[in-house]
């Protein structure tokens, strides 16, 4: 594997569902390569920072108007 | 527009809940049903372009070029602060690859979960979900770069 194809495989490597015979070339690639194995270690933090975002909420005003549809409904 | 949709999907689930047959889960139907919207809306306001997304190859070769970050996110950043500054680079994404990065990262749902829920292939998914990341890398790097204590 070269980085250019490394990298599109990424998504498929760090959600684990990627053929045990082509998880071991990534994992040959992104042992050799400083390169791809930062950007594979910035997108398990990407999704670190997103498990660890307070969740979002909803906006006052449009809660209070669902909640007014609910209750004419 | 996020209101918007939420709240014609609100009114639309309403009139057609006598129709939920119950194949799917509530959330499920009702999540569909506010993406719907959503789309639709984009297309009202002539935003459907933002839908049509470059060629993989085109598109990717301009990913992942951003300098690495130089500190964990959640060293730098914390609680609302964060939550700002993800929500504005999500933002940036695509309808599609918002909605596929959200229900997969920010809800945590399966790839199976997530096409089944935007009536998508699960390829496609993961395609949506890898520009998602990537972009969203690129976004955010700049951000925590520059916020070094």
């Amino acid at each position: 594997l070269n980085c250019d194809e490394l990298r599109k495989r990424l998504t498929e490597h760090i959600d684990q569902s990627l053929a045990s015979d082509l998880c071991r070339e990534v994992e040959r690639h992104l042992a050799e390569c400083p390169e791809c194995a930062e950007m594979e270690h910035d997108l398990h933090d990407l999704q670190r920072l997103c498990r660890e975002c307070p969740p979002p909420r909803l906006p006052k005003a449009l809660r209070e108007r669902v909640e007014k549809m609910l209750q004419e409904d | 527009l996020a209101a918007d949709a939420v709240q014609e999907a609100f009114a639309s689930a309403l009139e057609r809940l006598a129709t939920f047959r119950g194949d799917a889960r509530l959330g499920t139907w009702l999540y569909r049903i506010v993406y719907t919207k959503a789309i639709d809306q984009l297309r009202r306001r002539g935003r459907e372009e933002s839908l049509d997304e470059p060629a993989m190859d085109a598109q990717d070769a301009t990913l992942g070029s951003a300098p690495t970050w130089s500190h964990p996110p959640d060293e730098i950043l914390f609680g609302a602060e964060t939550r700002a500054a993800l929500d504005q680079a999500l933002e940036m994404l695509t309808p599609t690859q918002r909605a596929v990065f959200a229900l997969r990262e920010l809800e945590g749902r399966s790839t199976a979960e997530v096409s089944h829920l935007l009536d998508l292939p699960v390829g496609t998914v993961r395609v949506y979900l890898h520009r998602a990341r990537m972009r969203l890398r690129d976004l955010l790097s700049p951000h925590f770069s520059g916020a070094t204590p």
